[in-house]
Order: C-alpha cells, then structure tokens, then sequence
C-alpha cells in the first residue's frame, strides 16, 4: 500500500467515523435537543459564549466531577492511540499554540491541557473541562502554525461550549443503557460515563451541525489571537483534495465541503483584514521538518 | 469660599463613588474558578473559589480584577468570570458522587493533579496515570515559555488580550 493510499484510507476512516478532529461536541446537538426541547438550533453558532456553564449546570455536576471525567476520557484516549508522545518539544509546541488560541476564547481564565498522541490517524480529541488531544499523523498534514492553530481552535471550541459534558449526559439518560442509580459507588458512575464516551469519540459519528458550531469558534479564536484564519480553510481544502483523489467516501460526502464554505463565510463576518500570521517556519523549526 | 466647597464636596464625592465601584462583592460565574497571582492567562492559579463566595473587588487592570476571598488571599480573576449576582451553583450528583479536589499547595504550585476519580479509573483499566501527570507538566513548562513564544511570533491579538508587556 502506497504512503498516499494508506493517508487516504486513515483519514476516509477516521472522516467518515465522523472523527475528524474529532471532540465529543458534535453529539451535543443531539443531546440539546434531547435536554432542552431544540434550544440549540434555534441558536446561531458560534455565538453560545452566554451559555458556557449551563452543560455543567444541566447535568448537575460538579466542575470536579466534570474535570475527572475529563481526565478518564483522556488518559483513556491516549493510552489506546499510542501513548503521549516523548518529544517535550513538540508537545509545548501545540500546548503554546493552544493556550494562545484559549486566550483569544470565553475560557481564558481556565486551564486547558495540550498533547501529541502516537497515532498515525489524522485526529484530535477533546474531552470534557479542558484536555486536547492531537495525533501525529494529523501533525504530519499540518503546514505552518496558523493551521496548527484552527485546529487546536476547533478543539477549543468543543470545550468551550461544553459538549463533552452534554455527551455525559446524554450517556446517562440514552444510551449503553447506564445508570447513575444502578452503580455502586460515585467511581463506578464516572467509569461507566468515562467510558461510554471514549467509545462515542473513537467509534462513532458527529452530527454536522456541532462541528460547524466548533468550526465558527475556531474561526474567531484564531482570528483574535493574531493567525490567519485561512489556515484553518486550507487544512480542510487539504484533506478534501486528498479525500477526493483517494476515491473514498469523503470524495462524495458535503461535509467537509460545506464546512469550508462555512468557515470561509465566518472569515468574511469577523472582519479579518488580513495580516494574520502563518509562522510556516516556526512551525517546521518545531516540528523538525 | 462657595467654590472652595463646593470643590471639596465634588472630589469627595468622586472619591467616595470610585471607591464603592472598586470595592465591589462579586461572585463566581463558575465552579472551580482559578484564582491567579498575576493579571495574566500565564499566571500561577493560588486557590479556587466556588460560586456562593463573595469576592471583593480591589482594583482592575484591563480585563482582569484583583479580587479578595473572605478569608484574606488576594489575587486575580478575569472580568468576565464574575457577576454581581451570586451563580446558581452546582447541585444533582454532589451529594452522590465525592471525587477530589486540588489542595491549594497543588493549586499554589501550578500543578495539575489528578483526581481521585482518574486515579481510580486508570487502576481499573490498568493506565498509567502518569499521562496525566506528563500532560499536566507539558502546560506548566508551556506556560513558562508563553510570553516570549507568542511575542516572537507577533501574535499581537493575543497579546492585547493577554495585556502583554512589550
């Protein structure tokens, strides 16, 4: 198998499986839906800034409760992608780009936590309270920071709006039939929440609409933080042209290229004059290319 | 002699006014709120407040308040993590779940730490709960290196909000 075919077959997997940077906010409409009768749709993307707690709130949960799930999720995560990756230097590099892009975000007064995972899937993650997760192969189609940063930005935008706390409570309520009631201690509860969501993230699919939701904050992170915000555009218009020429299913499938004429739209409403950074030789000076 | 008055009445006036709107009681927005040792996204969390604490606001510099808890410890919160009103708080499952919290020397260190719930999770399925660990130290190196790192990239929207010194 050549090195473009098996690109192309990881990353059609990993697209269609609705993983693509992947977070677990892309099931948080569904659990809008579910929770507070469509609330979510009626409300545009990207402009849900208001409702950063209200996840927390409607689960009932505790921040502590909320950030061990988090923790859970993501030692679960890399622990089955490989492991962290050993290269310190890498590894600050996305978490200083990260934090620029939390600092340009609603959650600039909490901590959010960046690492490289070992995995050849073009990916990321994002687990509940704050943990981004990014993999190697996903780095590897990366071409400067402004990039790297949409899509760290993406993940941020998860986060933010909490859909890895809607994901926990959608697991609660619907699905792998758990019950907080039917458990015998709060450890079992956040193991069985935990791991229903590891699950949703690596197996299962994302509804487009939250994802849009996390591609409009990604958009206005970047933009704010100081990066060109067609970085973020042309790491997609990268993997579609890859996706196409691969044959896969992504070749056929509108989402990402409706997700580009989305965010391409979004660039044109934040005003973006231009002038943003793209650090394409910061970023191969970190990552030894 | 009027003009001396009425001079005197009007600065005390304003003095009086600007005091009671930096002496503000604020409160939490949020659970688990970091309260930091400097104005900055880089400074070092000092403890964490919960919603139903009143905080008093001392002084402000751009987006940031400096805040002091009841109990005397001082430090710095971002603007928008407050509101006049106290927050609704967090209920359901708390009295259901008990999972632990950072201890302030923890906090103080700008460490993470790993809860006793990730603990617990990872001896279930056999982790190494030293990734936790390894991504915690990953954001504290980080955030040693972050002025400079945004500065040398010229991330100037950043550096605005982060209220970063030239």
């Amino acid at each position: 198998m050549s090195a473009r075919k098996a690109f192309v077959r990881v990353t059609c997997a990993a697209l269609v499986a609705g993983v693509t940077f992947a977070s677990v906010s892309a099931i948080a409409q569904g659990f809008g839906d579910f929770l507070k009768g469509n609330i979510l749709n009626n409300v545009p993307f990207g402009k849900q800034i208001s409702a950063v707690g209200d996840a927390a709130q409607a689960l009932s949960l505790t921040s502590e409760q909320a950030d061990s799930i988090g923790q859970s999720v993501t030692m679960s995560i890399a622990a089955q992608n490989g492991g962290l990756s050993r290269d310190d230097r890498l590894n600050d590099y996305v978490s200083l780009v990260g934090m620029t892009v939390v600092n340009a975000s609603p959650w600039a007064d909490r901590p959010v936590h960046f690492a490289v995972i070992n995995s050849p899937i073009v990916n990321a993650y994002s687990a509940p309270n704050g943990y981004v997760l990014i993999t190697t192969g996903a780095l590897a189609q990366i071409q400067d920071e402004s990039e790297l940063a949409g899509v760290l930005a993406h993940e941020v935008g998860h986060v933010v709006h909490e859909h890895g706390l809607a994901a926990v409570r959608r697991a609660n309520l619907l699905k792998a039939g758990v019950s907080l009631a039917s458990t015998n201690s709060s450890f079992a509860q956040l193991g069985a929440v935990s791991d229903y969501l590891v699950d949703f993230l690596t197996k299962q699919a994302f509804d487009q609409p939250a994802e849009m939701e996390a591609d409009d904050s990604a958009i206005e992170y970047v933009t704010a933080a100081g990066y060109d915000p067609n970085g973020y555009i042309r790491f997609l218009q990268r993997l579609a042209v890859v996706q196409a020429g691969g044959g896969g299913l992504f070749s056929t499938h509108p989402a990402t290229a409706d997700r580009i004429k989305r965010a391409t739209a979004d660039i044109a409403k934040s005003g973006y004059g231009g002038g943003g950074k793209r650090l394409d030789d910061r970023f191969r000076r970190y990552t030894q290319r | 002699m009027r003009d001396r008055a009425t001079t005197i009445a009007a600065v005390t006036a304003l003095v009086f006014s600007a005091a009671v709107a930096v002496a503000q009681v604020m409160y939490p927005q949020r659970g688990n709120l970091q309260i930091l040792d400097a104005p900055d996204i880089a400074g070092v969390p000092v403890t964490t407040v919960e919603p139903n604490i009143a905080l008093q606001v001392m002084s402000k510099k751009g987006r940031w308040d400096q805040v002091k808890l009841p109990a005397g410890a001082v430090g710095w919160v971002l603007e928008s993590a407050l509101a006049a009103k106290q927050g609704s708080g967090q209920g359901g499952l708390t009295n259901v779940m008990s999972l632990g919290k950072p201890t302030l020397d923890t906090a103080a260190a700008g460490r993470g730490i790993a809860s006793d719930g990730a603990r617990q999770y990872a001896a279930s399925k056999h982790y190494d709960p030293a990734i936790l660990q390894q991504i915690f130290e990953i954001r504290i190196r980080a955030r040693g290196q972050w002025r400079a790192f945004v500065r040398t990239g010229g991330l100037t929207g950043a550096a605005d909000l982060a209220e970063l010194k030239p």
